[in-house]
């Protein structure tokens, strides 16, 4: 036991030391929801902000987050120009209501299929809700784990703070 | 690179085509001729826990596949029905107020982590990587034990007082090589024909659902010396040509028939559990 | 192997990550995850839990550490594991640490090539799927070597070679299959140039799958005659699929075979077995309805013919049941048959227009969905061999008829509705049928019916703080009887996370098993780390995540949860 934990904060010391601080979008083979394939190297906006969230039909929160965004979405694009990918990590047994459920909701977001995971876990997750914002140069500079209540606004608030050409600082 | 892809499609597809099947005819299956193992060690003896209960609707088809084993095996296979878990549960009233269970069956149980029932340990010992044993799996884990050598003899001596019901059982265990470790020996009361109601879906067996006036063999009654029984050694191996005792006495329950309750002892290895020898002796001669 | 692989990998990572670092081309990254579960049992008298049931199992912790490097065109990572020993409910056999998933990878243009470990899926995984579940412990990934290839616009092609991951054994011995694969899928549009510009999109593919196993064959006995089994080496499995989509029309299916597979789990019947997975759906803005219909005979696919767990599938076998979010819905949750089953499940999805009468403001969300899941319709093969025998074909089916026996049934509403921006509420209703002796094994109890009401509100305090009450109900006669639940959870925006929750077993035939099952936790994230905290008691449950299912114990205890990325 303590030698695991120690191999594993090793590892994990290790690791973040040589991480830089520069990250970019992964290039992993994917689906668009209509099943044509789709490199997340592709995810673009012109430069302006993107924000790519993982979800799945049936994770609460998930659902909660992009019906939250989709109500604010249009004022977001017109001040922003903000443009969101939602990444379904649905498997084949919920995969095919993916369509049918979006359009219902009429979601106005970029909608990609990520069944198996690769790109969840090429972005270093396991879970959903995980939603990321990405500048206008391809580098992500904000993650956030979970979803709950008001945090949207939070998010705002950097792609805000983005578009009008801010750093952002870790807090 | 279109040449290479090609290339390497039409390998690939070619090579997947000529492997890609066994396909079967009619009979699947061959008849054997020989029913004992071979070589037969006459001196081995193997044990077979069958975990039932009596309101398991599968489980008289296992206790079947035990009794089909028994014909075959005779003396070489000690069976013990141990009655555990969900299905062995007593109604407070109807037809299944019988109560099986033991403290020693229900820690084993535990202990093995069996959920589904009829389940089985042969020897304590894995079979192809699996310790639970569905009922299909018993008889090639029962023949594969059989097939190796003997590692110990166990010999049971008792003496029963019908008037006091009191057992006294002295078990001596001769290794028959030298072996590291600690071993243990268990010695359990089971009980024959004892005839109460059975859940069953077998219609080939008996009457279904409820089988009234259902024979239960084997059914385990009391673990003598314990769940773990108790070590012969304390040392860090045994020697051969050494003959390690212990002993344990117990009064029979008056619910008992003593004409009917036997004694199964083993001798096991303390570290992995498995089973190296069985031995089992009538109560009443 | 593994040991030197890994030695290599962290040189790599090393040296390249190190500013002294010469001759690495620039721009190289590396990035990992870290996820640490444990839990801290303590006996609970109530749910049978006692010092010599824990029998020293005071602890369980399920750990991994991931850690990839990129640079360009080629990118190689590891993952390390430890679960010492494994989490409750974790299948033991995962106790130890190690490296059980590594790999490198070269993706330039229209050629990808992996050497190690790697995830794949052919279609909807009817032949294969091999992927990771953290949450269930499940991990099937393939050692070996993959090829992805697209030689024509609008044509890919992917080969496989390799073997499963199953726990920590090493492959060895024949102890599991190799597995090959080839998956061929062509989208009709890009590849004909006239049909650029169509309206219609059509995607069709092909997969075909064989393992290789050598075992001993087993004998087992019919009337005290002693029978052994003929054993393919080989068996191969194949599949066909079509995608159409036009305007809001989308066909989805796929039809797989199977060849001879006697096996453990089938009762080594020699069936060919099938599988035919379909479903289409129609949607618009604020409308979309979907039907599905499955069809599953003898199409177990497995490493290992003699395992009967699910640890060592080679194909996946979608389950049909709809699949439920709030706790006490989750109670009984359908597993897919692999042996045999078909079933049917409509979902309409329907939003009422915003500003409408009923639709108010902000518009109101439905959901309908029904489902029904039969055994197949069995026929003997001979007269006088009774249906499923071993060693036989086992049965005949008719393709289309429902067997005579229920497996599952669900109906459920959702309403979804926002009232003002303080206020949304959620609520559903669903009456559900679980056959809990087939799906659970539970021989010879009936039946399960049960209704179960959900309500779930949510109330904005301000821009950080919000509330949110969930109150759920089940009602049965049968199994454990009724339940109910309360949870009260209270966030503040975007660190903080409490909540409070018992589920109320009050109707549980068994007076001794009325028992309350609470739980405390507290949540705290910062950008890509979590931390969790929670105490109380976990009732006995199955924990299903896509198609499959684990069982877990009871369990009263401190579990605490972190998980990090950088």
């Amino acid at each position: 036991m303590r030698k695991a934990f120690f191999i594993i904060t090793g590892i994990l010391m290790v690791s973040a030391l040589m991480a830089q601080n520069v990250k970019t979008i992964p290039s992993v083979e994917i689906r668009t929801l209509e099943g044509i394939p789709f490199n997340t190297n592709q995810i673009d906006n012109d430069g302006k902000p993107i924000i790519i969230a993982f979800w799945h039909l049936y994770c609460k929160p998930c659902i909660k987050e992009l019906n939250n965004i989709a109500e604010v979405y249009d004022e977001w694009q017109a001040e922003t120009g903000v443009k969101l990918y939602a990444v379904s990590v649905d498997n084949a047994k919920s995969q095919h209501q993916v369509m049918p459920f979006v359009r219902a909701n009429s979601w106005p977001f970029e909608i990609l299929s990520d069944p198996n995971y690769d790109f969840l876990h090429a972005m270093n997750r396991q879970f959903v809700p995980f939603t990321c914002i990405v500048n206008g140069e391809g580098k992500v500079v904000w993650f956030h784990e979970s979803y709950h209540e008001g945090d949207e606004e939070y998010e705002y608030e950097i792609i805000k703070k983005l578009a009008a050409g801010e750093e952002i600082e870790e807090e | 690179m279109k040449t290479f892809n090609k290339i390497f499609l039409l390998t690939a597809g070619l090579f997947l085509l000529m492997t890609a099947c066994d396909k079967l005819e009619a009979p699947y299956v061959t008849k054997l001729d020989k029913i004992t193992p071979d070589p037969g060690d006459e001196t081995r003896k193997v044990l077979l826990e069958e975990y039932t209960g009596h309101k398991c609707p599968n489980c008289p088809t296992g206790s079947k596949v035990a009794h089909d084993l028994k014909q075959i095996y005779g003396e070489q296979l000690i069976v013990v029905s141990v009655h555990a878990g969900f299905f062995a549960y007593p109604d407070p009233d109807g037809l299944y107020t019988e109560d099986y269970r033991t403290t020693a069956g229900s820690e084993l149980n535990n202990y093995f982590s069996i959920q589904s029932y009829p389940k089985g340990l042969v020897n304590r010992t894995e079979y192809n990587q699996a310790l639970v044993l569905g009922k299909d799996s018993w008889e090639p884990a029962v023949n594969e034990l059989l097939e190796m050598p003997a590692e110990a003899k166990l010999e049971i001596n008792h003496e029963y007082n019908p008037d006091t019901r009191k057992l006294d059982i002295n078990v001596d265990t001769e290794f028959l090589t030298e072996m590291n470790g600690t071993f243990s020996v268990s010695t359990y009361i089971i009980e024959d024909s004892l005839v109460s109601p059975q859940k069953n879906d077998n219609q080939n067996l008996g009457p279904v659902p409820d089988w009234e006036d259902y024979t239960h063999q084997h059914v385990l009654r009391m673990a003598v010396n314990g769940t773990w029984g108790e070590p012969v050694n304390n040392g860090q191996s045994v020697l051969p040509n050494v003959v390690y005792q212990g002993g344990c006495s117990v009064t029979l329950n008056d619910a008992w028939a003593a004409e009917n309750c036997h004694i199964v002892s083993f001798v096991y290895r303390n570290d992995t559990r498995e089973i190296i020898q069985a031995e089992e002796h009538s109560v009443v001669d | 192997m593994i040991r030197k692989f890994y030695l290599l990998l962290s040189g790599i990572v090393f040296l390249s990550a190190n500013a002294f670092s010469q001759g690495f081309p620039e721009g190289g990254q590396v990035h990992g995850d870290f996820v640490f579960d444990a839990q801290l049992y303590q006996t609970d008298e109530k749910l049978g839990i006692t010092d010599s049931t824990l029998d020293g199992n005071i602890f369980g912790m399920n750990a991994y550490g991931n850690i990839i490097y990129t640079n360009g065109d080629f990118s190689a990572g590891l993952r390390y594991e430890a679960y010492l020993p494994p989490l409750s409910g974790f299948d033991k056999r995962y106790e130890g640490h190690g490296v059980p998933y590594w790999f490198a990878r070269y993706d330039h243009d229209k050629v990808d090539i992996t050497v190690g470990h790697f995830y794949e899926q052919f279609g909807n995984g009817l032949v294969l799927r091999s992927y990771q579940e953290w949450a269930l412990g499940f991990d099937n990934n393939i050692n070996g070597v993959r090829l992805k290839v697209q030689p024509f616009n609008g044509v890919y092609i992917k080969a496989l070679a390799g073997t499963q991951r199953f726990f920590w054994d090493p492959f060895e011995d024949n102890n599991r299959a190799i597995i090959k694969g080839l998956d061929g899928e062509i989208y009709l549009n890009d590849l004909i140039s006239k049909w650029r510009t169509s309206r219609t999109r059509i995607i069709i593919g092909g997969s075909f799958v064989s393992k290789y196993q050598q075992v001993t064959p087993r004998s087992f006995l019919r009337d005290t005659v002693r029978y052994e089994y003929k054993i393919p080496d080989n068996v191969a499995a194949y599949a066909g699929r079509i995608n159409l989509l036009h305007g809001g029309f989308n066909l989805n299916a796929e039809y797989a075979r199977k060849i001879n597979d006697p096996s453990s789990l089938n009762n080594f019947i020699y069936k060919d077995g099938e599988a035919l997975y379909t479903s289409i759906s129609y949607s618009t803005s604020g409308f979309g309805i979907i039907l599905t219909g499955k069809r599953i005979d003898n199409m177990s696919f497995k490493s290992d013919i003699y395992d009967d767990s699910y640890a060592s599938d080679i194909n996946f076998l979608p389950p049909l049941g709809t699949q439920y979010v709030y706790s006490l819905a989750t109670m009984y949750p359908y597993a897919t048959q692999p042996n045999g089953e078909i079933g049917v499940r409509g979902k309409i999805y329907y939003t009422i227009p915003k500003k409408s009468w009923l639709g108010g403001k902000y518009g109101t969300k439905f959901e309908f969905s029904y489902s029904r899941i039969n055994s197949l319709d069995k026929e003997r093969v001979e007269p006088n061999i009774p249906i499923d025998s071993t060693g036989t074909l086992g049965y005949k089916s008719n393709f289309t008829n429902f067997g005579d026996v229920e497996y599952y049934r669900d109906f459920a509403v959702k309403i979804n509705k926002k009232i003002n921006p303080k206020w949304k509420f959620i609520l559903e209703y669903i009456n559900l049928k679980y056959n809990i002796d087939v799906i659970e094994g539970h021989p010879g109890e009936p039946m399960v019916k049960a209704h179960i009401g959900i309500a779930d509100v949510t109330y904005k305090i301000n821009r950080k703080n919000a509330i949110r009450f969930e109150y759920q109900q089940l009602l049965s006669k049968q199994d454990r009887g009724e339940w109910l639940m309360a949870m009260l959870e209270y966030s503040i925006s975007p660190r903080w996370f409490f909540s409070i929750m018992d589920e109320y077993n009050y109707g549980n035939p068994n007076e001794d098993m009325q028992l309350h099952y609470y739980t405390a936790s507290v949540a705290y994230v910062k950008d890509a780390t979590r931390v969790s905290l929670s105490y109380g008691r976990q009732r006995e449950g199955l924990i299903c995540v896509g198609g499959v299912c684990r069982m877990v114990p009871a369990s009263n205890g401190l579990s605490i949860s972190i998980t990090s990325s950088f």
